[in-house]
């Protein structure tokens, strides 16, 4: 038998190698997801001047409603941000006490930045990072084309997260009005950053400690093209169970606010794509 | 490629995917040594090939591609700093007493842009050029680190014939 070249003993070394578990379409679906969001996330996004926070009656998180209507008004709107900030002062603030500086990202259907309120402001991000307590409180609000609907996908991402091991719990409920509300437990790293990864147990047990986190979020997603995510991140400094601050119910009712379905943001659809 | 509509662009994405991704998960294995971290890196790698799909030329989409996969690999090398990725990598002092090893051992002796380069030019047959391409080092630099890295692995695997620097 002849000795073997590099080529062979390398690809001899390769023969028992496990099968691809992602597909084209889980790398699509993470792109467009990254593409849609880029920027929501981005740590240290300047914060806009916002006005101060106008005490809105309307602004108090409501309990859960299921297939509870938006809010109507024949008066002019409060901007959207004046609107986060109350509902998430109110929702959040019960149970953390001082927030912090809010952060705010608002960004085009492209994650380009765009001012609050501009016609194409579709996703709006309102991030807090409380002195003590969560790691991050994140509320977002952003609208999506009906013909995007599978890109919110909620009961087949669900269904990724747990089957990849990239959630510890997920669950979608459709709420009487054809809404759906998810649920997820997991754990991520780069919390801060364009680039949040989800991760199983056994990649944060790798990691450095304070490197990844727990997040618990709750998503909202209407059929009339509305997103609405309340999401807590506390320290991974246990991996059995994360220590909360915000009650499950609170992050529900922050997700199912009727002022937040009501906001007024753009819903272009995810454009065809061009060599721009 | 001009006004490409999202089902065509996903149909030739997913194409693609489906004739390179496990060959580059390969070259990416080889470099990290590591099957999980090689199927995270190669996804992000593709995410973003997805991502800038319409900018690439298809005639440089395999170039492309496999800078990606090496970038995304050097990078999680680099978040567990383990090593740092230079255009000359220092010798590392050979193992005394060399004894021999297996193929999988024998790699991890091997600096990490060695095995980089060992993965493209002898895992995805790669010319001397593409993968100076695809490390963005110089030829020379390809050359001097493979023969570099068959000598190693020659030590710690004597049957071993070698192969064209």
């Amino acid at each position: 038998m002849n000795d073997p070249d590099v080529t062979t003993l390398l690809r001899e070394h390769l023969t028992d190698e496990p099968a691809l578990t992602r597909t084209s379409a889980d790398v699509i679906r993470t792109a467009r997801r990254q593409t849609a969001r880029r920027g929501l996330v981005a740590g240290g996004a300047a914060a806009l001047a916002v006005a101060a926070v106008v005490a809105l009656g309307a602004g108090v998180p409501t309990t859960v409603r299921d297939g509870a209507a938006p809010a109507t008004t024949t008066e002019e709107p409060p901007p959207v941000t004046e609107v986060m900030e109350s509902v998430a002062g109110a929702g959040f603030g019960a149970y953390v006490g001082e927030l912090g500086e809010p952060q705010w990202s608002v960004n085009t259907v492209l994650g380009d930045p765009v001012e609050a309120g501009a016609p194409d402001a579709q996703h709006y991000l309102l991030s807090y990072r409380p002195a003590s307590g969560p790691t991050q409180l994140n509320l977002s609000v952003g609208g999506f084309a009906p013909e995007d609907l599978a890109t919110y996908d909620f009961a087949d991402s669900c269904r990724h997260q747990l089957e990849q091991r990239l959630a510890k719990s997920c669950t979608v409920r459709t709420l009487e009005d054809g809404s759906l509300l998810m649920t997820t437990v997991a754990l991520r790293s780069g919390i801060g950053t364009d680039a949040p990864r989800m991760l199983t147990l056994e990649e944060v047990a790798a990691l450095p400690p304070g490197e990844a986190s727990w997040v618990r979020v709750v998503s909202l997603s209407t059929p009339d093209g509305m997103a609405v995510d309340a999401a807590e991140y506390a320290p991974a400094d246990r991996l059995t169970a994360a220590r909360w601050t915000v009650p499950l119910d609170a992050l529900r009712g922050l997700a199912l606010d009727p002022d937040l379905r009501a906001a007024e943001v753009a819903h272009a659809p995810m454009p065809a794509i061009t060599d721009e | 490629m001009r006004g490409m509509q999202r089902g065509e662009r996903d149909a030739a994405f997913s194409e693609f995917y489906a004739a390179r991704a496990l060959a580059l998960r390969r070259v990416a294995y080889v470099v990290t040594r590591d099957w999980h971290a090689a199927e995270d890196v190669t996804q992000r790698a593709f995410v973003k090939i997805y991502r800038a799909w319409p900018r690439i030329e298809r005639g440089g989409l395999e170039a492309y591609a496999r800078r990606a996969v090496v970038n995304e690999s050097l990078t999680h090398l680099g978040r567990r700093r383990r090593d740092v990725v230079v255009e000359s990598v220092p010798d590392r002092p050979a193992p005394e007493p060399v004894v021999p090893l297996d193929l999988a051992a024998a790699l991890a002796a091997l600096p990490v842009q060695q095995r980089a380069v060992v993965a493209l030019r002898f895992v995805d047959d790669r010319s001397v050029a593409e993968t100076a391409e695809a490390l963005g080092i110089a030829e020379g630099t390809v050359k001097s680190h493979t023969s570099k890295a068959i000598a190693t692995l020659r030590q710690h695997i004597p049957t071993l014939t070698g192969g064209q620097p």
